[in-house]
């Protein structure tokens, strides 16, 4: 079954002479840093879910340093000569060639995390193709955003519902190391994502100032108006009325009880992308929150469904890659998640958290007639923080032109779908859940029982790991 | 009593609907659905003051004192004018002829400011915010002078931009357009001209939108048929689209689902296939047969999301025989039949031949699709018309080279159109859109237990016939929304407890109602604080902002989410009560202090039913009563219990 070979690169600190001195997010092992919190926080988790299918190939280009890279180069200036990024431009992610693709220009705040040596890349990689369901069946929504970044969110691709693998590694938590607080699993927007969808109580919250009630809102005398619209709550009898608003009077309870109120070092410059404004959320959860938040669900960067004008138009075969719509996203992506980091790591609390950003999928290889590219295709997942592994990098080792659903990668087992795709996907070698389930046991502490539970199917979930995490200092 | 005309005027019509005997409205004896409606009215197991309450939060947008005491007062009993009031919202007036609201009502407010013709550019190049007593009115809501405005400035930036890009013009079409635009822009004052035209978009952009949603806001608040403004804005949402991608468009957009609410479902979706917002918003616009010299140009964006989102829907697996679902080739194909429905230049809808793939589609062999072309296929066109041989290429044909010429073969528009309509009658998408109703209108499936979810199902069932209705297309065509929702809202399961106050109350209808019950009081809110810059109509996006209801700008096809557990979170109770606390001076309500003796718990609820037509349980009464004994000051006191009567369970649920 060794059919296909992996390029892993492990840890391997680069001098990276050719690049300017950069300002790194260094992992909170800098003494200098000023923290109220010394004790750090529990192994914590945020999951950036980037909807939309953000063109991976756009995030991570072949660069020229290889053979094989310059194959793929060749190739790729033939089928989606617009979306390309001129060489130049590329931020490579080695001095040696050994990995065959770069970073767009514009991830610079990826490439400083990668250089620190807090960040992890698995390229090639997404939902099983093959026979994942309960039924047995063969995922028949491969290429819908919201069908698999659903299967994503709930590890098997069923359309019945079912909890959320971060809903399911909240619950499992060993108890001692479980906080019983409202804070556990928070998503930064008003409605339960599916990942943390399930028995476990979470919240959701659109902003934190929504835990700033106070009396002068109101201007009213008395006590405070929210006590006494929790107790209005408390006291109704109504049978239907409790039914539907379950929980509302003991959530604002809570709230105010919890309202976070720790001091944090000032925030670093966050940007005002609202994605920005949700990450800076997440850092004051995690360092006021004084460890009682373990898993956050954060909406990614929206407008990421580049079918048209991912690039400026031109009339010419141009690379274009560096210009329009998807390189101002990927921009505010890079740019986010590096001020996220930093602001954790002078806050001392960075050493125990991971971020892990994906897609629901990758998009075609061709571009198509609008200067944009349509779904399908492995996907490149993030890992980043203080307890991501140091610059590995995973990825298919075939030549992209074989890497379609008709090259001779077919994936068997996909019936109807393996039909000849004239969008041509990247080839998916790499399985999500995998570098969950390594997340969740090794950074989480995860029992294998529970991880098998988590990831229903998944042969040997306790272990094959791809080695995405560090070990803890 | 000292009634404004328009609150003259809504009471007589009122009061004719809910069965006065001196309007044609009401010569007419009660129809048979109306005898039928009465009858299980009549059985709900309900009491006088819930049945009130759950029509009139379920065909609107909540209950106001007024409304309540007529509908109790109707002599023929609240049977009567309950049945009455629901044959009326389901068979609303046109549109066109009638807008839903009192006359005058939109006009006189459209009258209050100046149009934007004429000085949206001295106001604007000021270079300093506009003052609110300078904020215009952008006539896109009632003709097509805004959109031409808006597409000259536009067309400046463009063109300035790319003369940017390409001085020297080297890829132009042609060297007068070059030239013309260099005189344009200016070589010299070049990026002073293209900023001062980049403050004119972007003012007009936002004021777009504001004035768009003020607009629309402003019909919920009047219409004497909110039912058609609750369907109107389900279905924007189902076939949503956002206003940051279609801008201009978003209002002629809207008025689909506002003339089509209880129409045809099939007219609603080619309406929507053809419209200038969906057209760009999912790209089918650039969905053509090859272009640019690449290999091909389909773009299947619209077509996946019109399989996914609008008419079939993924696959279920909650039957034995599953339904829904469509395969990736399926899903080309349907792009391909749609190649070519783009937009003139004007950006009105045009089938463009050139760029219609007129190549036979393997659809044909498709299960799902299967008999679709049988029926009425348009004549093929010719190999050479699509540019099939080898000889003639798109340009070629462009061109109108000898051989290559193109013959009729337009009609080919047909497949798209017999597409669609077989979208729209089939039981998926049946099943699909009846879902949506019943989770919108009756209560949601999930969490409904057992007994819940096997009424929903039969329900389902009923509706889903009724949709589906076969027959020759001649009797398909007299199906229409009506009849779904006129078969809901005499079904048993509407009049069940499981049903009564099962939704909460979503922040659009927690603004509309509050505004409403302002509206019909004796002194009716005053407008000239709405539309001020930090007004009452700020006020109100804020709270749609706050409370994540992202009306007509929420980014994905999907439409965000309107289920329960999305709306009953503290978070809600905050954004709820900001609007009530930053609103109070507008609302006429909140300034009437005429209760000069301390409160008790029986002025309470004297209170409560002067806000919204009923009284709060007792249980609330009495904690309401005992959080504000400790204020001394009578006015505090009273906006207290004022905040807390309109933020209780009651109030918050539907």
């Amino acid at each position: 079954m060794k059919r296909r070979q992996f390029i892993a690169h492990t840890a391997k600190i680069i001098g990276s002479a050719y690049l300017a001195p950069l300002v790194t997010c260094l992992p909170a092992r800098a003494a200098t840093q000023p923290s109220t919190l010394t004790g750090a926080v529990p192994p914590t988790l945020v999951f950036i879910d980037n909807l939309g299918a953000m063109d991976a190939l756009a995030a991570l280009q072949p660069h020229r340093n290889s053979v094989e890279a310059r194959i793929n180069d060749d190739y790729l200036s033939t089928v989606r000569p617009n979306l390309l990024t001129p060489h130049g431009l590329l931020l490579p992610l080695d001095s040696t060639g050994a990995i065959p693709y770069a970073l767009h220009p514009n991830l610079s705040g990826l490439h400083r995390l990668w250089n620190s040596g807090n960040l992890s890349v698995v390229f090639n990689a997404g939902f099983p193709r093959g026979e994942m369901t309960e039924t047995g069946r063969a995922n028949p929504n491969l290429r819908s955003h919201f069908e698999q970044m659903r299967n994503i969110q709930t590890g098997i691709s069923d359309s019945s519902a079912r909890a959320g693998i971060l809903n399911r590694t909240l619950a499992s938590l060993s108890a001692p190391d479980a906080v019983p607080s409202k804070f556990s699993g928070v998503a930064l927007q008003n409605e339960i994502p599916t990942s943390l969808r399930g028995s476990y109580k979470i919240s959701t919250l659109q902003s934190l100032s929504q835990l700033d009630m106070n009396e002068s809102l109101l201007g009213l005398g008395g006590n405070s108006f929210f006590t006494s619209l929790q107790k209005v709550f408390g006291q109704s009898s109504d049978q239907i009325l409790r039914g539907r608003l379950r929980g509302v009077g003991s959530d604002l309870k809570k709230m105010i009880e919890e309202g976070l109120s720790l001091r944090r070092v000032e925030a670093p410059e966050y940007g005002t992308h609202p994605f920005h404004l949700r990450l800076k959320q997440a850092a004051d959860l995690i360092i006021k929150g004084a460890g009682r938040t373990r898993v956050i669900h954060i909406p990614g960067v929206n407008g990421l469904d580049t079918h048209i004008n991912q690039v400026t138009r031109a009339s010419n075969l141009e690379r274009l890659g560096d210009r329009g719509a998807l390189a101002d996203k990927l921009r505010i992506f890079g740019d986010g998640l590096e001020s996220f980091c930093r602001d954790l790591s002078q806050n001392g609390v960075f050493d125990n958290v991971i971020i892990v950003a994906m897609s629901e999928f990758s998009r075609t290889i061709k571009q198509n007639g609008s200067f944009g590219s349509d779904h399908g295709g492995g996907t490149a997942i993030w890992i980043a923080g203080g307890r991501a592994k140091s610059q590995k990098f995973l990825c298919e080792s075939a030549p992209i032109q074989d890497q379609n659903l008709s090259g001779k990668y077919a994936d068997p087992g996909v019936g109807e779908l393996a039909q000849k795709s004239r969008g041509s996907d990247l080839y998916q070698a790499f399985d999500y859940r995998r570098v969950f389930a390594e997340i969740f046991k090794e950074h989480m502490g995860i029992s294998d029982d529970n991880l098998a539970l988590i990831f229903k199917g998944l042969v040997n979930p306790g272990g094959d790991f791809y080695g995405v995490t560090r070990a803890r200092v | 009593m000292g009634l404004t005309l328009q609150n003259r005027l809504s009471s007589f019509v009122f009061t004719c609907l809910l069965g006065s005997h001196y309007s044609i409205n009401c010569l007419a004896d009660p129809s048979t659905y109306n005898l039928a409606l009465r009858k299980v009215i009549q059985a709900a197991p309900f009491t006088q003051d819930e049945k009130i309450s759950h029509v009139l939060n379920r065909l609107g947008f909540g209950s106001t004192s007024t409304q309540v005491k007529q509908i109790r007062s109707d002599k023929r009993g609240v049977e009567a004018a309950l049945a009455d009031y629901i044959e009326t919202q389901i068979s609303p007036p046109d549109f066109l002829a009638y807008n839903g609201i009192e006359p005058g009502v939109i006009s006189r407010e459209v009258a209050k400011f100046p149009a934007c013709d004429g000085n949206i550019e001295a106001i604007v190049l000021k270079g300093t915010k506009p003052k609110s007593t300078e904020i215009c009115f952008l006539p896109s809501l009632t003709d097509d002078k805004f959109l031409k405005y808006f597409s000259y400035v536009s067309d400046r930036i463009n063109a300035c931009a790319a003369l940017e890009r390409e001085p020297n013009c080297s890829n132009w079409p042609s060297q007068d357009q070059c030239a013309a635009t260099q005189t344009l822009c200016g070589s010299t004052q070049h990026s002073d001209q293209k900023i001062r035209l980049a403050r004119i978009r972007d003012f007009i952009q936002v004021e777009t939108y504001r004035q768009s949603l003020w607009y629309t806001i402003l019909i919920a608040i009047h219409s004497k048929y909110p039912l058609r403004e609750r369907v109107k804005f389900l279905d924007f949402n189902h076939f949503n689209v956002d206003w940051n991608k279609v801008m201009e468009n978003l209002i002629p957009y809207e008025k689909i689902f506002r003339e089509n609410a209880f129409g045809e479902f099939e007219n609603t979706l080619l309406r929507t296939a053809q419209s200038p917002a969906m057209l760009t918003y999912l790209d089918n616009e650039s969905n053509t047969y090859k272009r640019y010299g690449l290999q091909e140009g389909i773009n299947e964006n619209y077509a996946r999301e019109i399989l996914e989102l609008h008419t079939l829907g993924p696959y279920l697996s909650e039957y034995a025989a599953r339904i829904g679902g469509y395969n990736q080739r399926e899903l080309r194909d349907v792009a391909r039949i749609l190649t070519g429905w783009g937009l003139d230049a004007k950006g009105s809808f045009k089938f463009r031949k050139l760029s219609h793939d007129g190549r036979n589609s393997k659809l044909l062999e498709s299960k799902i699709f299967g008999s679709l072309f049988s029926v009425a296929a348009g004549p093929a066109c010719k190999a050479a018309d699509t540019g099939q041989t080898a000889a003639c290429t798109v340009e070629d044909i462009a061109a109108g080279k000898p051989g290559c010429e193109v013959t009729d073969c337009s009609s080919k528009i047909i497949d798209g159109e017999n597409l669609i309509g077989h979208l729209a009658r089939v039981r998926a998408t049946a099943h699909r859109v009846i879902e949506k109703i019943l989770d919108h209108f009756l209560y949601e499936r999930v969490g409904s237990g057992e007994e819940g979810i096997t009424a929903y199902r039969a329900v389902r069932e009923r509706l889903v016939t009724k949709f589906l209705k076969s027959g020759s297309d001649a009797a398909r065509k007299s199906h229409q929304m009506r009849d779904v929702y006129a078969e809901l809202f005499l079904s048993p399961e509407f009049w069940s407890r499981t049903a009564f106050k099962s939704r909460v109350r979503d922040p659009l209808s927690f603004g509309v109602a509050t505004m409403r019950r302002s509206q019909s009081s004796a002194a009716p809110m005053r407008y000239e604080q709405l539309h001020e810059v930090g007004g009452l109509f700020d006020r109100f996006q804020d709270l749609l902002k706050q409370g994540e209801e992202p009306i007509y700008r929420f980014p994905f096809p999907t439409g965000f989410s309107t289920s329960n557990s999305k709306w009953g979170s503290p978070s809600h109770l905050l954004a709820y009560t900001q609007f009530l606390a930053s609103t109070r001076n507008n609302l006429s309500y909140f300034e009437d202090f005429a209760t000069a003796s301390p409160l008790t718990q029986d002025s309470i609820i004297q209170l409560s039913k002067d806000l919204t037509g009923f009284s709060v349980s007792p249980e609330t009464s009495l904690q309401i009563f005992k959080e504000i004994s400790g204020i001394t000051n009578q006015r505090d006191a009273l906006t207290k219990a004022r905040f807390l009567i309109l933020l209780s369970p009651e109030n918050l649920t539907q």
